[in-house]
């Protein structure tokens, strides 16, 4: 080949050459527009403020939306006069998280919050309110291996912290890392005994199948908690689903209303009473209950609650119209954050039991694997695999999901009867026994079209 | 050596360290790339295997852009010494980065690869009408060109992730399937267009100009609604 460089040959034309040096200038030209253009977008979302949004429902009337209303627009006429006020930044970020909670829209609230953060990280790349904020932020977008990484840095500055313990404990957890997260948890409430230690021992309980102890703890958390606030109406609902696994029902509708009463239209808390209507088949309350409570936050879990029912009662259109919205919702909301630099929300397992409800195994089974593949020693990853195989009739693979899902010895009614269904159709009629026995004994709240296939293959034994 | 030839060697050197500043001083501290838990623990032979076909399915048959680029780069010239240059270039350049971004030394968000990957492909296109022999400069704007799909690449197996303690085992494995995919591409282009029609007078009028043509408008569509979108 002749090496022979463009300005220096004889070769070509001279107008050739010119031609090919204006195409050359014009690309570099446009390359460098790009590049400033993306500069300029990512200078202005980064120092972007977002505004408190109307909470939905009833909620919008709240005192407490309005208090937050109130110090967000002080917060950011502070930094807006002030972009270096790190203090005002880390005060903002903590409403845009606690917004996050309480409205469900964790999207809009985790990037507003990264911004405030990040902005005060470019200060200070020791804050450790910025620090410990980031690592929250990492775990509620779901990105746990990220948040556990920041957790365990943090931790080595600040070895006494109960509040990092805490964020540890949640990312070893949802890693699958169970015994490194009974360490943590053992830490955490020898330094600090109060609602965020005993809501997590109790989680922890849970999963090893010991639910008593989880109740015990979680009754613990709720009297740590002052009433009426969110964490603790959280805890309350929560002590309430432990009862539901009982199915002890009258325990779990009294701390329901409970939670009703101090935080008036609490969603979780109506979602809790309409599992309680769905129990006594008062499917038409159960309906209203769940649409109340989707009024009022943007969790998808309530629109699930409704297509279960409608599933269940043979409304399959109005059941599958709605199963189609959950996805549709969801792929743009997975759209939307995947174009941002920054890494978005990972919601592959909702997304994957959103894809069931549609009857589209494929990429039900494809988002499962996707969260699999961040944390494979999951119990509720695998557990979602499992279900995705199962439903697309590949029991022999969804077998080999549900081995590790039941691991821990999770006492869950709904894992129990997914085991039990996959067993019996892999013809493991002793193992399929066992777990339905496990899992219907106490005849607890559940899915009632998954009640009623476990207990007619249950029959069948 | 003349003091011309050390002169454009320099050129070469120099403006190749440029690009490589240039990136590097546009990229941007994000998080490490994805981990892949569960491919950690299998064998060495089955990730082999899966991030084979990883690449390869990256080209063939969802890299649209990939595949209109190495057409365009088939078409400049019907000679297959002349496609062996450009293809090594553009193998090499988009090696190297795609390891250094997937090491994160490197890393430039798809908000600037992406319409510059477009934009490469119309450069190319508009090239292959200009000129009909392969030039020095073709294969270093081949060689640049290659750096940035390589983050393009990135990108994409930043989406499965990697296991952590298989870096380079998948790596060099997502890469051979790209360039499985590249050369399936090549031999497609070849049988399909080139060795047929090449010793036609009409090749380059009815042939390479329309498929330029078409290939660089595409590809200007695709810069436009990457950048604006």
């Amino acid at each position: 080949m002749e090496w022979t460089f463009f300005l220096y040959s004889k070769t070509i034309s001279m107008k050739k050459r010119l031609t090919y040096l204006v195409i050359l200038f014009f690309f570099t030209a446009a390359s460098g527009f790009i590049i400033l253009k993306y500069q300029r977008d990512r200078g202005k979302k980064e120092s972007e403020l977002f505004e408190i949004i109307p909470r939905k429902g009833n909620s919008a009337q709240s005192p407490e939306w309005i208090l937050s209303k109130k110090m967000s627009v002080g917060l950011i006429q502070k930094i807006k006069n002030d972009p270096s006020d790190s203090k005002s930044h880390v005060a903002l970020a903590a409403i845009y998280l606690q917004e996050a909670r309480s409205s469900g829209n964790f999207n809009y609230y985790d990037r507003a919050a990264l911004n405030c953060v990040n902005a005060v990280l470019k200060k200070d790349a020791n804050s450790f309110e910025a620090l410990t904020f980031k690592a929250m932020i990492f775990l509620s977008q779901h990105h746990f291996a990220e948040g556990l990484t920041l957790a365990a840095q943090i931790q080595k500055k600040y070895s006494y912290s109960a509040f990092v313990y805490g964020i540890l404990l949640d990312a070893n957890v949802e890693l699958g890392n169970y015994k490194v997260a009974l360490d943590d948890a053992e830490k955490m409430v020898s330094i600090r005994p109060d609602i965020r230690s005993y809501s997590r021992i109790s989680y922890l309980r849970e999963i090893y199948g010991d639910i008593p102890g989880a109740i015990e703890a979680m009754k613990l958390a709720v009297d740590a908690g002052s009433s009426g606030t969110e964490s603790t109406e959280w805890a309350r609902v929560q002590l309430g689903k432990l009862y539901e696994q009982l199915g002890e029902m009258q325990y779990a509708e009294m701390h329901y209303m409970i939670a009703l009463e101090n935080r008036p239209s609490y969603p979780y808390a109506l979602a809790g009473l309409a599992r309680v209507a769905v129990y006594k088949r008062d499917f038409q309350k159960a309906i209203q209950l769940y649409q109340r409570a989707d009024s009022g936050s943007n969790d998808y879990s309530f629109k699930e609650g409704l297509v279960d029912i409608y599933e269940f009662t043979g409304k399959n259109e109005l059941a599958l119209q709605i199963a189609n919205s959950i996805v549709d919702e969801m792929e743009k909301l997975a759209k939307a954050t995947s174009k941002g630099d920054s890494s978005g929300h990972y919601a592959d397992k909702e997304m994957a039991y959103a894809y069931l409800a549609t009857n589209n195994y494929h990429k039900a089974i494809e988002r499962a694997l996707l969260e699999y593949n961040r944390r494979p020693a999951n119990i509720d990853a695998n557990e979602t695999v499992a279900w995705a195989y199962y439903q697309s009739s590949d029991y022999s693979k969804a077998e080999q999901y549900i081995k590790v899902a039941l691991q821990t010895g999770c006492q869950n009614p709904t894992l129990l009867c997914r085991a039990g269904l996959i067993y019996a159709k892999n013809g493991d009629k002793a193992m399929a026994r066992k777990y339905f026995q496990q899992a219907l004994k106490d005849n607890p709240a559940m899915s009632p079209s998954l009640k009623q296939e476990s207990e007619q293959a249950f029959g069948r034994l | 050596m003349t003091p011309l030839q050390t002169m454009r060697r320099q050129i070469l050197k120099y403006t190749l360290a440029l690009c490589l500043a240039l990136f590097a001083f546009f990229s941007t501290p994000l998080s490490a790339h994805t981990i892949n838990y569960s491919l950690a623990k299998e064998p060495g032979g089955m990730i082999l295997l899966y991030y084979l076909k990883l690449g390869f399915h990256h080209i063939i048959p969802t890299g649209s852009d990939h595949i209109l680029f190495i057409s365009a780069l088939c078409l400049l010239s019907s000679k297959i010494k002349t496609m062996l240059w450009q293809a090594t270039a553009f193998t090499a350049a988009h090696s190297v980065t795609l390891a250094l971004s997937m090491k994160n030394i490197i890393v430039v968000p798809p908000a600037i690869t992406e319409p510059i990957i477009a934009m490469s492909i119309t450069f190319v296109a508009i090239e292959n009408i200009i000129f009909s022999e392969l030039k020095a400069w073709r294969v270093l704007i081949v060689f640049m060109f290659g750096l940035i799909h390589g983050m393009g690449f990135a990108s994409a197996l930043n989406e499965i992730g990697l296991p952590p303690n298989k870096f380079y085992t998948s790596i060099l494995a997502f890469n051979a399937g790209v360039e499985l995919g590249q050369a399936t591409v090549i031999m497609i282009v070849f049988t399909s267009l080139v060795i047929w029609w090449r010793k036609k007078t009409w090749y380059r009028q009815r042939v390479v100009y329309p498929l330029s043509v078409a290939i660089a408008l595409v590809a200007g569509y695709w810069t436009i609604a990457r950048l604006f979108n």
